[in-house]
């Protein structure tokens, strides 16, 4: 059987596997839809996309009304644990329910409550190299693990920020992560810093990645909402507004075409900005719809100047 | 009179449609707009010396706005920071909100200072804690979305992520873990609460907000 869910109403519905891949009209709001081919993999998770699961109305388990269920609450689970992302997209909240032994590793200060059975423990991860690579890429040098001790137990973990927070699966593959987004990871996947050169590491106007490698699951958050954008062919994206993107794209930064050869006075307009990314291949990219630095440079300009 | 919660969870509201003789008890600075049949005196919470009281160790100011109207009106309220609000009743009962949350009440709620010891100091949640309590709704807000949890036996809070709690909610401050990893693991201090009760908490806290900007600012 394919499981999948009606694009327009979330309707769902379950046909027989020699429909793939087919057209089908949606019984409820008439719509066109496209059955999904049948993933061969037996794994449950990965037939229907978490972002497609995100789609579906929540279930009905909280008060009605409550602020937890207003959003996309988004529920999946892995090889590892349940986890759920509610209260998307202004203020996400990833809430993550470990068995006994098992364990989450976040970025500092990522916590925002826990069962008392979990039991904190940070660390440097991965040696002195990784570690660095971590700082370099706008994280703490130091990761937080947290398990569960005599029985089951919750972790609940925010971001800073306002904003959303993404779930992606690994399997044996890459993804790179803009500075500051890496939330969480589970076992089997390693973070590491990636050398972008000196010009993007230093000028603050490149791209500052984050590598996630392996074969697990990883959180990443953002400031605005997120959208994953699958490319095909090429597209083109601003460097401030990239949260992640998967390794199996090329990616180039450039001057902004309409800025390219432009006069000094083109790019003071453009306040130094105007960097975009251009990717080429096929991933996907994950954007978030707001702009970190923009955003504080607004804000630094109603800050009270110190006079001394 | 009815209310609505509106914007909700970003830039939360509270719509109030007052009745003639009716009145709203709000924050001193929460009314965003009225209309011109509502009338609004300021007076001190619950007296000159506990208005001062709760303006220095409540996180509340020293003045309450009453609104009342003679024929019919609406008002709207808000609070300073993106975030949602929660409307809670009481009957009878008494509910501790974390100093800033409370945003405005029916005239049936006294509004009082409760000692939340020594400890929270460290914690830095404060030396006092909010204490509402009579008949009538209660509206507070937070920075992020609010959720509530009922507690059976323990949980742990991060400082600054807890809103509201119940009297039979019992909270101490403890560390995060060891105390290299209480340190060095950015969680710092956290606040033990034990149950039976029902917490409320914020999605968001001012701290990490504060982290996250610094962390960019460079």
């Amino acid at each position: 059987m394919i499981e999948f869910a009606c694009p327009e109403c979330q309707k769902k519905y379950k046909v027989d596997d020699k429909l793939a891949g087919k057209k089908a009209k949606c019984k409820v709001c008439e719509a066109i839809m496209h059955i999904p081919e049948l993933d061969d993999d037996d794994d449950v998770i990965e037939d229907v996309p978490v972002e497609e699961v995100a789609a579906a109305p929540p279930r009905r388990r909280r008060k009605a009304g409550s602020a937890a269920e207003r959003g996309k609450t988004i529920r999946g689970s892995s090889d590892y644990f349940d986890f759920e992302i509610s209260q998307r997209p202004d203020f996400a909240l990833v809430t993550v329910n470990l068995d006994e032994g098992q364990q989450i590793y976040a970025e500092t200060s990522a916590m925002a409550s826990m069962t008392p059975n979990i039991k904190l423990k940070s660390g440097f991860k991965g040696g002195l190299g990784k570690t660095i690579g971590r700082a370099l890429g706008g994280e703490s040098l130091i990761i937080n693990t947290f398990s569960a001790e005599e029985g089951p137990g919750e972790v609940t973990f925010a971001a800073g920020s306002a904003g959303d927070t993404a779930h992606h699966r690994l399997r044996d593959s890459e993804l790179y992560l803009q500075r500051g987004a890496f939330m969480l990871h589970s076992d089997g996947v390693e973070v590491t810093g990636k050398w972008g050169g000196a010009k993007g590491f230093f000028s603050g106007k490149g791209l500052v990645l984050l590598k996630a490698s392996g074969d697990g699951d990883i959180f990443f958050n953002s400031y605005g909402a997120i959208m994953a954008i699958d490319v095909t062919d090429e597209y083109i994206v601003d460097t401030g507004y990239i949260v992640a993107f998967e390794d199996t794209l090329d990616y180039n930064v450039s001057v902004l075409p309409g800025l390219r050869g432009g006069s000094k006075l083109k790019q003071l307009f453009f306040g130094g900005e105007g960097l975009v990314c251009r990717f080429s291949g096929q991933g996907r990219v994950w954007i978030q719809t707001r702009h970190v630095q923009t955003f504080l440079s607004w804000v630094n300009g109603f800050r009270p100047t110190k006079n001394n | 009179m009815d209310h609505e919660i509106r914007n909700r969870p970003s830039f939360a509201n509270i719509k109030l449609n007052l009745s003639a003789g009716e009145s709203i008890v709000a924050e001193a600075d929460a009314m965003a707009s009225m209309s011109g049949t509502v009338t609004m005196s300021t007076r001190w919470s619950g007296g000159v010396m506990k208005g001062i009281a709760k303006r220095l160790f409540g996180g509340e100011s020293m003045f309450v706005n009453e609104f009342t109207t003679e024929s019919e009106g609406e008002l709207i309220l808000t609070q300073p920071f993106p975030g949602d609000i929660e409307c809670i009743e009481l009957k009878g009962n008494t509910m501790f909100l974390q100093p800033g949350a409370f945003i405005a009440c029916d005239p049936g709620i006294t509004l009082g200072l409760g000692w939340a010891g020594f400890r929270m100091l460290i914690g830095g949640e404060g030396l006092f804690r909010l204490k509402v309590s009579g008949e009538g709704r209660v509206w507070f807000g937070a920075y992020g979305g609010i959720f509530q949890k009922e507690i059976e036996d323990e949980y742990v809070v991060d400082t600054g992520h807890l809103v509201a709690y119940e009297p039979s909610i019992g909270v101490k401050v403890g560390m995060a873990g060891g105390l290299f990893s209480s340190f060095f693991s950015g969680e710092g201090l956290v606040t033990r609460v034990s149950g039976p009760g029902r917490i409320y908490m914020q999605s968001r806290s001012f701290d990490g907000l504060a982290a996250w900007t610094n962390s960019h600012l460079w």
